[in-house]
């Protein structure tokens, strides 16, 4: 029991500083991406301003409205971030270096994030507002609708391997990074996964400024911070999925070394240049209409998600490179 | 008057150059088909690759059933073997602690049937 | 009106014009089930390939004439 929560703390504790300073990260990107500087003035170039952020979170009033479900309100947060984290426990970060190492890895982390609408819907429901209730709609509509390509891609990848585990996904990929066979398909992935993460340009049911972060207006202070740990946790897990479905996970290039630690390294290379196209995509595109953003995932993504299903089994079955 | 026409506009010395009339129209990148042929090439090059691993993950299979195949036999007869030996020091055990009474037959089945009914309690060595 | 019967190919320009995301769909998803027909008799013919020995799923059977033993069926009454 306390060995389990020792690991458990061993996967969280980096974790959670990695997301705080990934908001640094996307930040002093953007700056350099808009000809500006970034934070630069707490700590060695701007270095604690992550830190400064989460206390001033921690420091301010947490303003609960009166019309408020107040459980369920404190509640969401807390929802969203664990069920971000826990998606975690599947992902080998060198070779048998997994928390769990799940034979059915794939089907327990979809299932995972697929819960994460709940903390959405229950954030917006629970706070009494139109705006808020308005925002969870959208954002929950905009989740259920990805999840459909996204589980498409994740078919294709597993039809490919033959398997259900991270690690015989990413042992596959020895002989070849997933990338190379299914790069159109990696362009379809892509775009999921922004969409699957609210981030520009698909953040319109939360865009920052306009319309007051959507379904979270009425959360303030250290829930806030909570959800705001959740997105950007989603959005490391996106990354590091990526890396593992079509880089080749911890695989390090032309097989040079196979040290555990350089492997975890490798992966958090991969996974972070996987982040620094998050950050591009967001400081370069518009965003879409939420119309466009409907017709782009049911009426694109899904018939080409079908569409390379069908082709890619049907090849597979076709040159009888089935492994069984 | 003379002044006035040596001071008329002329063209520079080596003449104007020529007027730039050609559209600065961006570059379009490569055409949809130089697209698609490209990406089809990568992917089909990929599949093969991927296929070799498939096939070499099938052979492995096979070498794991075979080998499957093989093993089994041998531990069967070995767990026959373990377990007969265990019935037997069992037997051993209950004539042993029973001798004292009278009209005890070792080895009787407790269940009500002629059937072989396989025995619920180990006894495992003590350490 | 009814074009695609009688000028396909007019129709699939025009679709792929209007609604290309569902043509190129049709179309991607089109070759994969023509391809399982014709590859593989083509593979057979022309380039040799013979399929693999199926993976076995249980013990081989020996090739000589098998005697099916008898004398060690249950009784009939099961209550005992």
């Amino acid at each position: 029991m306390l060995f389990f929560l020792l690991e458990s703390f061993i996967i969280l504790l980096p974790l959670l500083g990695s997301i705080a300073f990934m908001t640094l990260a996307e930040r002093k990107v953007m700056a350099s991406m808009q000809r500006r500087v970034g934070p630069n003035v707490v700590g060695f170039y701007g270095t604690l301003q992550p830190f400064a952020d989460g206390l001033k979170l921690l420091l301010k009033e947490a303003v609960i409205p009166s019309h408020a479900n107040k459980v369920i309100f404190l509640v969401s947060p807390f929802i969203t971030l664990s069920l971000a984290l826990m998606g975690w426990a599947a992902i080998p970060f060198a070779k048998g270096t997994a928390l769990a190492d799940l034979s059915l890895g794939v089907l327990f982390l979809m299932a995972v994030s697929s819960l994460g609408v709940y903390g959405v819907l229950l954030a917006g429901w629970s706070a009494n507002s139109k705006y808020a209730f308005l925002g969870s709609l959208r954002s929950s509509a905009q989740l259920v609708s990805y999840e459909l390509p996204l589980a498409m891609v994740i078919l294709i990848i597993v039809s490919i391997t033959g398997s259900l585990s991270f690690l015989q996904i990413v042992e596959f990929q020895q002989g070849v990074w997933l990338i190379i066979p299914l790069l159109p398909l990696s362009l379809v992935w892509f775009i999921i996964i922004l969409a699957e993460t609210n981030r520009a340009p698909f953040d319109l049911p939360e865009s920052e400024s306009e319309l007051v972060a959507g379904f979270m207006v009425e959360h303030s202070a250290f829930p806030f911070a909570f959800f705001f740990l959740g997105e950007y946790a989603s959005i490391l897990i996106m990354s590091v999925l990526t890396s593992i479905f079509f880089f080749g996970g911890y695989l390090i290039p032309f097989g040079i070394s196979s040290s555990p630690f350089l492997q975890s390294f490798v992966l958090g290379l991969k996974s972070s240049l996987v982040f620094f196209f998050f950050i591009w995509v967001r400081a370069t595109l518009p965003r879409v209409r939420f119309d466009q953003l409907m017709v782009l995932c049911w009426c694109s993504l899904l018939p080409l998600g079908f569409a390379f299903f069908v082709l890619i089994i049907c090849t597979l079955v076709a040159f009888e490179a089935t492994s069984y | 008057m003379a002044s006035t026409l040596q001071t008329q506009d002329s063209p520079r010395p080596g003449g104007f150059p020529a007027i730039r009339y050609k559209r600065n129209i961006p570059k379009r990148g490569p055409s949809g088909l130089v697209i698609l042929t490209g990406l089809t090439a990568i992917s089909t090059l990929g599949f093969y690759w991927a296929s070799q691993t498939i096939q070499e993950l099938r052979e492995l299979k096979r070498e794991r059933i075979w080998s499957r195949i093989y093993l089994v036999p041998m531990l069967q007869a070995e767990l026959d073997r373990d377990s007969y030996r265990r019935t037997r020091a069992s037997l051993q055990r209950e004539a042993e602690i029973m001798k004292d009474v009278p009209d005890w037959k070792v080895g009787e089945s407790v269940y009500n049937t002629k059937r072989y009914v396989p025995p619920s309690v180990f006894v495992l060595p003590e350490k | 009106m009814a074009s695609y019967i009688f000028r396909p190919f007019e129709f699939v320009r025009r679709m792929a014009v209007e609604k290309p995301s569902y043509t190129w769909a049709i179309g991607i998803g089109l070759i994969g089930p023509i391809g399982v027909v014709v590859i593989p008799p083509i593979r057979r013919k022309y380039f040799g390939y013979v399929p693999p020995e199926r993976i076995p799923t249980t013990y081989p059977i020996p090739k000589r004439p098998r005697n099916s033993p008898s004398g060690f069926e249950d009784p009939d009454d099961i209550s005992s």
